[in-house]
């Protein structure tokens, strides 16, 4: 227990000290400002293309903005969250297999294990503080500008786009630990979603795809009910625990 | 558009936000001598280009050395 | 009592053979010398005492513990300083110490004397707190043994640990090996000789997987030891006068004159000789055979 408490410990220092904590905290805030500022300015732009639009004989009714304007924004703007913290995550192992930094730490009697594990952990932490950052920032502005700012529907929304990023942090993890390139295991993480994407070609399929968790907004419309993305949610957490053990074996099987 | 102060609450922390980013990657990069990859008169202009967030992403995750 | 015994150990890497049945035992207190050139197998050998590798056959003992690979039970009781160490740039010597103490399973008390006695011991006190990052060669060397050692261990490894350095850093990190040889016992591979006379008691040599030359230095010298005698004079001249006065030798350089069977009798006869004929040379030595003409010949074969 003390070793895993000092492996986390020197993770989460590497995120201060490298000012990644701190790239990340700023952009992700910037996130949460920015899905509230679209949908502010929805009418705006509309009105712009309004203009050339009614001239080709289109024409729209009057707009509303709501606090569900707010939240299509959030929902929309999701995979930019994602690409982000996997670019970011990308290289945890590369970086210290290249380097031969882990050679002192095993030789200290660290199992491989611990290491691992202390990496996922402090990964999905970081995503978690991330996440529900963009989400509360998001929230607080929906909350001063319009009514309603928690539709029904919005928290397992919520939960099921957070479930998405752990399982594709710790697809990625999995990969990288058994990787000398944090490149080859972005790009296999990106394969493996659009692998996934593919699949929801098939209606059928739709609800049990953890890469169709990003798109709970149907939930706050009332297009969606909970049992079209709940089967992906337990997917989602069954696929991560998997996937974080792959991560270990990964690390047990690297020739230092 | 209403007015300019309805977005204030937006750009005011906007604005501060990717100051304070840019600022500091700056800062960052004239105080280093090397990167991963790209020179320093590469990454000041990606920078500043892409100064609502992309630029300074763009350094931290491609650019930056330990 | 043997710290480390290694049995019959074999290791293969694809089609080639780096170690076939190599046995060697380092008894405790010893700065064993571990030699070999390039590619003969020294490295793989330590990766395979640490675990890191595994072993096609054979048996490590480490204070009479089996070593496998993987499972680092074992490396309580080692202390490793890879050949070019390499840390976390981000953290201070301090900090890394205590990172790699605490892993070891130092307890807090202890850990933090034991860092300061090692930083001063390394000679790094004053950069304790000053990022890693701007450490030269030398510097993260010398941090090296010093995590090397923070848990006591009873055999320090060291992976060539000096040979990527200047003459100054080379001269730090052997004193600092002489400085900790009451507390722990040493096993160093080099390819340095000079380095290894200037500290091992013992060396062993490897080579086509196994030792081809092993024990305590000065037995190893007395058992390749070669009669004989050299006499270095200053000038050419004075070393063909002396060599018509006194036959039975050849020109090894202009000056020096070797008598390759030359007894202890021949020697202080041709000591008199010197004497008698009023000739002061440079030297006048018994032959002893230098590790380096060890290495060559052990090599050779």
């Amino acid at each position: 227990m003390r070793q895993l408490l000092l492996l986390l410990r020197k993770e989460l220092l590497e995120l201060v000290r490298t000012k990644r904590a701190m790239v990340l905290l700023i952009v992700f805030g910037i996130f949460g400002i920015l899905n509230p500022a679209l949908a502010k300015l929805t009418p705006w732009m509309l009105s712009l293309m309004g203009e050339s639009l009614a001239e080709q004989g289109i024409t729209f009714g009057a707009i509303t903005v709501d606090a569900l304007t707010s939240w299509t924004q959030y929902f929309k703007n999701l995979m930019m969250e994602y690409i982000l913290i996997l670019a970011m995550f990308s290289s945890i192992f590369a970086q210290e297999y290249q380097s031969g930094t882990l050679v002192n730490l095993l030789t200290k009697g660290v199992s491989r294990g611990k290491v691992a594990l202390s990496k996922l952990l402090a990964v999905q932490l970081t995503w978690t503080v991330c996440y529900w950052l963009t989400f509360l920032v998001t929230l607080g502005y929906t909350a001063y500008f319009w009514e309603n700012a928690l539709p029904a529907g919005i928290w397992l929304a919520a939960v099921c786009a957070y479930m998405m990023g752990v399982w594709l942090l710790s697809l990625e993890l999995a990969f990288a630990s058994a990787l000398n390139s944090g490149m080859y295991a972005l790009l296999l993480t990106g394969g493996v979603f659009a692998l996934f994407f593919a699949l929801g070609m098939l209606p059928q399929l739709t609800r049990f795809l953890p890469s169709h968790l990003g798109d709970g907004l149907g939930l706050l419309t009332g297009d969606m009910a909970s049992s079209d993305i709940l089967p992906a949610l337990w997917v989602s957490l069954a696929l991560s625990a998997t996937q974080s053990a792959l991560c270990v074996v990964g690390i047990r099987k690297k020739q230092l | 558009m209403d007015t300019i102060k309805d977005f204030l609450p937006f750009l005011i922390p906007l604005a501060i936000a990717q100051f304070v980013l840019l600022g500091f990657t700056i800062r960052h990069i004239l105080t280093h001598e090397r990167y991963k990859r790209g020179t320093r008169v590469l990454w000041l202009v990606v920078a500043i280009v892409g100064m609502e967030f992309i630029g300074p992403i763009l350094y931290f995750i491609l650019g930056k050395e330990d | 009592m043997d710290v480390l015994e290694i049995t019959n150990l074999n290791k293969r890497f694809g089609e080639r053979t780096v170690l076939q049945d190599l046995s060697l035992r380092v008894p405790e207190g010893a700065i064993y010398g571990f030699i070999g050139e390039n590619g003969a197998g020294k490295t793989t050998t330590m990766k395979i005492i640490l675990g890191l590798l595994a072993a096609d056959g054979g048996e490590i003992r480490i204070c009479g513990e089996k070593v496998g690979y993987g499972q680092t039970r074992t490396n309580r009781f080692v202390g490793y300083l890879p050949d070019v160490p390499e840390f976390y740039g981000y953290l201070t010597p301090r900090e890394y110490l205590a990172l790699c103490g605490g892993l070891a399973g130092v307890s807090s008390d202890t850990l933090r004397k034991r860092a300061d006695e090692l930083l001063e011991l390394v000679g790094l006190s004053a950069s304790a707190n000053r990022r890693i990052s701007g450490f030269s060669r030398g510097m993260k060397q010398r941090l090296g043994i010093a995590q090397a050692l923070i848990h006591r261990p009873k055999l320090l490894i060291c992976d060539e640990p000096t040979s990527a350095l200047d003459p100054a850093g080379r001269k730090d990190i052997i004193d600092i090996l002489r400085a900790i040889k009451s507390e722990t016992t040493v096993l160093f591979s080099t390819h340095i000789l000079p380095d290894i006379e200037r500290v091992c008691d013992r060396i062993g040599l490897l080579h086509g997987g196994r030792l081809a030359l092993s024990g305590r230095l000065e037995e190893v010298r007395a058992m390749h030891a070669k009669s004989g005698f050299v006499v270095e004079f200053a000038e050419e001249s004075e070393a063909v006068t002396f060599l018509s006065a006194y036959p039975g030798g050849e020109q090894d350089t202009p000056s020096k004159l070797l008598y390759p069977t030359g007894t202890r009798a021949d020697m202080i006869a041709a000591m008199t000789k010197l004497g008698g004929m009023q000739l002061c040379p440079l030297k006048i030595e018994q032959r002893e055979p230098s590790l380096e003409s060890l290495f060559m010949e052990a090599s050779a074969e």
